[in-house]
């Protein structure tokens, strides 16, 4: 991809791009807005991209919801489970009398219903058993309710393969956003300062790059060693609260029940023993207060955070604008949503 | 329903959201995200308002909506789509106006709290005095493009919605807009203006007309010019009944405004003295050429969208003349002397004001636009996205549990920003602020000061502009205290109409004179100090559009007036703000919000610091002056995310 600034008017050109088309009325119509927002050239791309989401709870559907109104080329739903009673307080593209089917299929129908210019489909074979090339028709690839070992496979294939990768999740009401965009070009139009002024000449167009390092990287960090020790006091202890969440996930192959939420608070603090025991942290930072609400899904995190990752999504399809760099975690109820920077 | 699984909130607020009755003012665009995440979460009974109809534009994040459900009730179609989450859930729908008398009091003392999902600063300000006279909390919320806020009002516990006094909409200075355009918006506003003389509501405050008592004009030279008047038709008759006269013949209506009026005002040379003057238009000799064009390069750029397109100056008057002729035949449609109203989503008004603004454009060597860029400009669109306003509905919600609880202190007022501050934060979590003791709605005893051009100000003026407009209100009464209780405005319709014409000074208003304003419906008390214009800066004023100034509270006028009185001024005077103008049009879009740049500034200029120790005890955070700039707020912001770059290994 090439990009070149001239005098502040940028034209881009993209290599494998399908040549521009005119928008249909139809299109300019129903995408009026968000062209008036992030620009037709963003429009268009995104109007190109394929993506695919891994894990159809309460995340994924939020994300769905966003990117099909947004306009992409298409959506593929990805999910191996079944629905459960327990996706009555967030999936809302299931219908309630569907327990038992599974999550990807049944999310279809409302899927396709949110905007018919997109590909919607749904894929409910498990990720282990796709082959790597699977992976690579995609633009982007967002993934959630996902293992450890499975989403740093398919974070490996996504970065050797020039494709975006987000891993998200939530527990009761806490949530995490982590970002791979690999070698991540993009521009940024500078805004004049000063509210309001009238401005003339057409807006600053930076050019940037943005390096990302893989998942795998960040789920095995030791805070033990030098450069992470040093930072541990300046870290939010929300992210500690997230690695203990999911190593409970992995190794109980699912995550923390309400049906179950003394018994799997007990094994959460037990793991948290463990990890800071392990990486040299205090309990004190981790406090057990971090756990106190972590099961199931709750809808309104949901949706802040499938509106935060599809944000990204766009962002880092249309590559317009600061990406998140690169692990966000969401703690309501401790009122943070702090941005954690890895390189 | 999260409510109906034990284990996932926790007991307290399980039990208290399983019991609330709740009301949802508005259905749009955060509107839909937080009926989703109320029935998900699993309120029980809920009850949502929207006036609106739904319009294709919507359906790219109004999610709740399809195309075939264009043109229904908002308001309906969302409880149906919301029931199919949870088919156990109690939701009434209102398709109705919110303002309207029957939404009172007792109607508001029905809930646990109210949430807004407005897009407009009057339903905004009147739910906020709704929920002061009813005692009930409201969670207030707004979205803009990427930008969010949601934050809490409790009567007595933190500030309301009109405690922080927002930039008001910035309007250009009437000669900017009728003898001197240097920008599109500048001609873009002439075309509105110029579409109400001669289809809509004409507006005395909106001339198309050269105005030859431009001080810049009359200065010296431009004496000639004054001297001339009387022989010019259009001082003497309306637009309106000019344009009526030659039968809104395109032609003739297009010699008027491109070529007469131009040449007029070529003749008040003193303008052009550092200009470049305006070049007159003659229909039969049209350039061919898209309009003078400094922006060359744009059209380079492959164009996707129709309406990208910049028309030549020949296709401008063109559509101007079949834009002309269908508006011409409406107008007659209309019954019992109606007019049109300027709607950004009606395609032939749209046409009309990109032709009529390009070719003035044309004509003052300024720039072309687009049709889409017009219609942002003319519409005041802010565009609005799916993603930003599930962000905000799911904030609403995570407020709610909070007010449920009655845990003002751990309330919060939230920015979302979409970029990452100094501090690391994504969602910025700044603390509710104290009530605003001089707030003129929710303070003791509110009072105001209105400064006023004796020689303009109408009392129909001072009804529509001041009351209604800027103040909120919805049907005032308004008597004089001069002892005998004279009546100005009534709320009751016809009784006080004949003498809306009048200047207010007829009605011995002076300098000092105190007008008690009462909103039954609002329960809403205010008493306007008045405060004459002095002559110079009546004359300053013309320059602008109104003949008012509200000043604040009365606190401010006491050390130092002249001070005060100036400091609005300033920035009237400023030639920015695009979105300036479109009040009036309550476009679904525009979702104002103050972000934490503005509360800065608004902190910084309105709230005096001798605050800074009033409300001790108060658990909230004291009304002073931002003990440090917000990280999220300002230049300083602005500079450090560029300073900030991302490492690179």
């Amino acid at each position: 991809m090439v990009t070149e600034t001239l005098n502040g008017v940028t034209s881009t050109s993209t290599e494998g791009e399908e040549p521009a088309k005119t928008f249909t009325d139809d299109e300019a119509a129903l995408y009026d807005r968000q062209i008036r927002l992030w620009g037709v050239d963003a429009q268009k791309r995104l109007n190109n991209s394929k993506i695919l989401i891994i894990g159809m709870g309460g995340i994924g559907a939020e994300v769905a919801k966003n990117i099909i109104l947004g306009g992409v080329k298409s959506v593929k739903l990805m999910d191996d489970s079944a629905v459960s009673e327990l996706d009555a307080s967030a999936q809302f593209l299931v219908s309630r009398d569907a327990v038992g089917q599974n999550r990807a299929e049944a999310s279809l129908q409302r899927a396709k219903l949110l905007n018919p210019m997109v590909e919607v489909s749904a894929e409910s074979g498990k990720v282990e058993d796709k082959p790597d090339e699977f992976f690579t028709q995609f633009t982007v690839i967002c993934v959630s309710n996902c293992s450890k070992s499975q989403a740093c496979r398919i974070n490996r294939i996504a970065r050797q393969n020039g494709v975006s990768f987000f891993a998200s999740d939530i527990f009761g009401f806490v949530s995490f956003i982590f970002a791979d965009l690999g070698e991540h070009h993009y521009q940024k139009e500078l805004t004049p300062h000063g509210r309001g002024k009238v401005n003339l000449s057409p807006p600053t167009v930076l050019s940037k790059v943005a390096h990302f390092v893989p998942y795998q990287d960040i789920l095995n960090i030791d805070w033990n060693l030098e450069d992470f020790a040093a930072r541990v006091k300046k870290t939010q202890p929300g992210i500690f609260a997230i690695f203990v969440l999911l190593e409970f996930v992995e190794r109980h192959n699912r995550k923390p029940h309400p049906d179950t939420r003394d018994a799997d608070l007990k094994e959460i603090l037990s793991i948290r023993d463990e990890y800071v025991e392990k990486n040299g942290l205090s309990k004190e930072k981790v406090d057990d207060s971090l756990f106190e609400n972590v099961c199931g899904e709750l809808g309104p995190v949901c949706a802040i955070t499938g509106g935060q990752l599809a944000q990204e999504v766009v962002k880092a399809v249309s590559r317009k604008d600061d990406p998140l760099v690169n692990f966000f975690v969401f703690n309501p109820v401790a009122g943070t949503a702090h941005v954690e920077n890895f390189v | 329903m999260a409510s109906e699984i034990n284990g996932l909130l926790p007991k307290d607020i399980q039990d208290l959201v399983l019991k609330s009755k709740i009301f949802v003012v508005g259905a749009g665009g955060v509107g839909c995200e937080l009926l989703k995440n109320l029935v998900l979460t699993g309120f029980k009974d809920i009850h949502i308002i929207d006036l609106d109809t739904i319009e294709v534009s919507n359906l790219n994040r109004q999610f709740l909506f399809r195309r075939e459900h264009v043109g229904r009730p908002k308001s309906h179609v969302a409880k149906d789509s919301a029931l199919k989450f949870n088919s156990n859930v109690n939701i009434t729908a209102y398709h109705d106006s919110i303002t309207e008398a029957k939404y009172d009091v007792n109607f508001y003392k029905q809930y646990s709290f109210v949430m807004n999902a407005l897009d407009n600063r009057i339903a905004r300000s009147h739910v906020n005095r709704m929920c002061l006279a009813a005692d009930i909390p409201l969670i207030e919320s707004g979205s803009s493009g990427t930008l969010g806020h949601v934050t809490v009002h409790k009567k007595g516990v933190t500030e309301c919605f009109d405690c922080t006094q927002r930039p008001h909409q910035k309007t250009f200075p009437g000669c900017t807009i009728r003898n001197t355009p240097s920008d599109p918006i500048h001609c873009i506003v002439w075309s509105k203006h110029l579409f109400n003389q001669l289809f809509g509501l004409a507006d005395a405050d909106e001339d198309v007309s050269p105005d030859s008592a431009d001080p810049e004009a009359i200065s010296s030279a431009g004496k000639a010019a004054l001297e001339t008047e009387s022989e010019q038709p259009i001082s003497r008759v309306s637009t309106r009944q000019w344009a009526q006269g030659c039968e809104y013949d395109p032609q003739k209506l297009f010699h008027k405004f491109f070529n007469d009026d131009i040449n007029y005002l070529l003749s008040m040379d003193n303008l052009w003295k550092k200009r470049k003057p305006p070049t007159p238009l003659d229909w039969n000799s049209l350039p061919d050429a898209v309009a003078s064009s400094s922006s060359s390069a744009s059209r380079r750029a492959p164009i996707l969208l129709k309406d990208q397109r910049v028309w030549p100056i020949a296709e401008c008057a063109e559509v101007f003349k079949k834009s002309v002729e269908i508006l011409k035949k409406r107008l007659e449609d209309e019954k019992d002397g109606g007019v049109l109203i300027w709607d950004k989503d009606d395609d032939v008004a749209m046409d009309f004001i990109t032709a009529c603004s390009n070719i003035r454009s044309f004509i003052f060597g300024i720039y072309p636009k687009s049709r889409f860029d017009i219609k942002s400009m003319a519409g005041n669109i802010i565009p609005a996205i799916a993603s930003t306003n599930a962000i905000v509905g799911g904030f609403i919600v995570m407020t709610a549990f909070k007010v449920l609880k009655e845990d003002w202190y751990k309330c919060n007022s939230v920015y979302i920003q979409n970029r990452v501050n100094v501090r690391k934060e994504l969602y910025h979590f700044d603390q509710v602020m104290a009530p605003n003791p001089k707030c003129y709605v929710c303070g003791e005893k509110p009072e105001i000061v209105l400064k006023i051009d004796l020689e303009r100000m109408t009392v129909r003026m001072l009804n529509e502009k001041v009351l209604k407009k800027e103040l909120c209100m919805i049907a005032p009464d308004v008597e004089i205290e001069d002892g005998c209780g004279t009546i100005l405005i009534s709320s009751e319709e016809g009784e006080t109409d004949d003498i809306g014409d009048k200047l207010v000074k007829e009605f011995k208003i002076v300098n000092g004179t105190r007008l008690r304003c009462d909103d039954f419906l609002q329960n809403y008390n205010l008493v306007i100090n008045i405060v004459i214009m002095s002559e110079e800066e009546a004359k300053d004023r013309d320059k602008s559009v109104e003949c008012f100034e509200l000043v604040g509270d009365r606190s401010l006028l006491v050390p130092k007036e002249e001070d005060q009185a100036t400091n609005g001024k300033e920035s009237d005077k400023d030639p920015d703000a695009k979105e300036a103008e479109a009040v009036a049009d309550d476009d679904d879009d525009l979702e104002v919000i103050a972000m934490p740049e503005d509360d800065v500034k608004v902190l910084g200029t309105k709230r005096p610091l001798e605050r800074k120790d009033e409300g001790e005890g108060t658990p909230l955070k004291k009304r002073k002056l931002a003990e440090e700039p917000s990280p999220a707020s300002g230049s300083a912001y602005c500079m450090d995310t560029e300073v900030e770059t991302i490492d690179l290994d």
